[in-house]
């Protein structure tokens, strides 16, 4: 599975498999999880679904925008659509999707086995889920 | 519990959302304080992870510029986010305990809110873009194969813009009745902003220049973000003359200018890191074929949908309204049809991750350490994809 290894030797840690066992299967994993990877991971994949949902909201808006008058919904919905696009935009695909790639990266560009407070990690990312 | 969603705009002023907000705004008040809370503690992991976990031999003035990027993000983080906080817990006061802080007739002020809101709100916007900037100056030095031309440079103009940009929140007000001296302020302030942000554009083409360039994937997107975030800045230069605002604010050619820099800037900084960085973390390649449709599709819908729009704001047509006079329509019919080509093409992007992510290959093979030929880094010498934990021991810098 390790394709060219030799270069990575000086990495001593890479690729030790008798660090005991992978990680669990299931829901438990990602609940519960304090791995760098699997929050970046965690991260990443809410930012991806938000981008659809922010995404369907703006399409609301440009099909509205089409032609003068009314068009699919009324001004109090089409404000709501332009609020909720804006926040969702904002504060559900970029902010956390750059939170996903630096909890991923971060550790792996500076030699780090993770972040300094795994499990705060862990309660950033549910705490934030909340928040949707 | 019935009503509508938040309709106040994504900026809530007071007192709007604080009179007339429909009851779904306290709970937005509670999501927006719980948002700050996982945004601060994140930010904080982050400092401490910098400051105290790298390997050794990893000075300052050899950290990979991504992280820079984040760490100076994070600080901003560190320092706004509180501002956010302060600020909708005075329009909770305000909508339920009898407080004022918006309102004139009790001793308030509605210009109160905006100042701390944007306060809060110009960090923040460099918070959307910095790590992704962090991102292009990885991209770039992969895909010409040559380091990034000024390293300090880099670093200092990310610090120098990250600083400038806590003392340029009123270019978001200028139409509110400041003194003149202060507006003026602004206006400097602002235009100052695009000095760092010019020395890394200049940078990042210094690195193309004489480079071995190839174009996959990521290195399009850098390619198209370094040219449309360009744009963008420009029309952001037009709104910094506060005389000119006068005229653009609130108008369309606010709409253009920010989603230029924030869907082709910020998304498109996130999309090139998604391709980069993606064969890491799967072992497996993308399909580049798909992911060139990707851009291309993306670049021409996003321009198709927002260029208009400048001309649209120069025309007059105001921002935040659901029906326009008759003279507007067919820009806002291009708008439109720019815009369903972009959404479409980012159902090309999930396909992509998924298939990446969740797809079982014929016959399993599985990328080397170094995905891309002229990636440098840390990340670069662990296996595609990387153990569960990686660098329990640290590596020799």
């Amino acid at each position: 599975m390790n394709g060219t290894m030799t270069e990575s030797i000086h990495t001593a840690g890479a690729h030790d498999d008798h660090a005991h066992h992978g990680p669990e299967k299931g829901l438990k994993r990602w609940l519960f999880t304090t791995n760098h990877k699997d929050i970046g991971t965690l991260y990443l994949f809410f930012s991806l679904l938000m981008l659809f949902v922010g995404g369907f909201m703006a399409l609301i808006i440009r099909v509205e925008l089409f032609e003068p008058g009314k068009v699919l919904v009324n001004p109090e919905y089409f404000n709501q659509m332009t609020t909720m696009h804006g926040l969702i935009m904002v504060f559900g695909v970029i902010m956390p999707a750059m939170a996903g790639l630096a909890n991923w990266m971060i550790p792996m560009m500076i030699g780090a086995p993770d972040m300094a407070l795994p499990r705060l990690n862990n309660w950033s990312f549910l705490a934030f889920t909340f928040c949707f | 519990m019935s009503g509508p969603a938040p309709d106040f705009g994504w900026t809530f002023y007071a007192p709007l959302s604080t009179l007339y907000g429909p009851k779904s705004t306290d709970f937005f008040i509670f999501s927006i304080h719980m948002m700050g809370v996982s945004s601060i503690l994140a930010a904080l992991n982050i400092v401490v992870t910098i400051f105290n976990m790298r390997a050794p031999g990893m000075t300052w003035m050899k950290l990979p510029i991504f992280v820079w990027g984040w760490l100076v993000t994070a600080f901003l983080l560190l320092g706004v986010m509180p501002v956010l906080a302060g600020c909708v817990t005075m329009m909770l006061m305000d909508r339920h305990f009898h407080t004022s802080f918006f309102n004139a007739a009790g001793g308030g002020d509605p210009v109160l809110f905006q100042h701390v809101f944007w306060f809060f709100g110009h960090p923040e916007v460099y918070i959307l873009i910095l790590p992704g900037f962090g991102v292009i100056s990885e991209v770039i030095p992969t895909f010409s194969r040559k380091s990034l031309f000024g390293y300090h440079a880099m670093v200092y103009a990310t610090v120098m813009i990250a600083v400038v940009g806590f003392v340029v929140w009123m270019h978001h007000m200028f139409t509110t009745g400041a003194p003149f001296v202060a507006q003026l302020f602004f206006m400097y302030a602002t235009m100052l902003v695009a000095v760092p942000t010019g020395i890394k554009v200049f940078n990042w083409l210094a690195t193309l220049f004489k480079g071995s360039i190839t174009f996959e994937t990521p290195m399009l997107f850098a390619i198209g973000f370094l040219i449309m975030f360009t744009l963008g800045g420009f029309s952001g230069v037009m709104l910094a003359l506060a005389p000119s605002d006068y005229q653009y604010r609130d108008s369309y050619f606010v709409v253009a200018h920010f989603h230029y820099v924030l869907v082709s800037g910020s998304l498109f900084t996130i999309i090139a890191a998604i391709y980069y960085w993606l064969p890491k973390w799967t072992g497996k390649m993308y399909s580049e074929r798909l992911g060139q449709l990707h851009f291309w599709l993306s670049v021409i819908g996003m321009n198709v949908t927002f260029l208009p729009m400048h001309f649209l704001g120069l025309a007059g047509m105001p921002r935040r309204i659901p029906d326009y006079p008759l003279q507007f329509t067919d820009f806002n019919q291009i708008c439109t049809i720019g815009a369903f080509i972009f959404g479409l093409a980012q159902l090309i992007f999930l396909y992509i991750i998924l298939k990446s992510c969740f797809g079982k290959e014929k016959t399993p093979h599985h990328l080397d350490n170094r995905v891309w030929e002229g990636a440098h880094g840390l990340e670069w010498t662990l296996p595609s994809p990387p153990p569960y934990h990686t660098f329990e021991t640290p590596p020799a810098v």
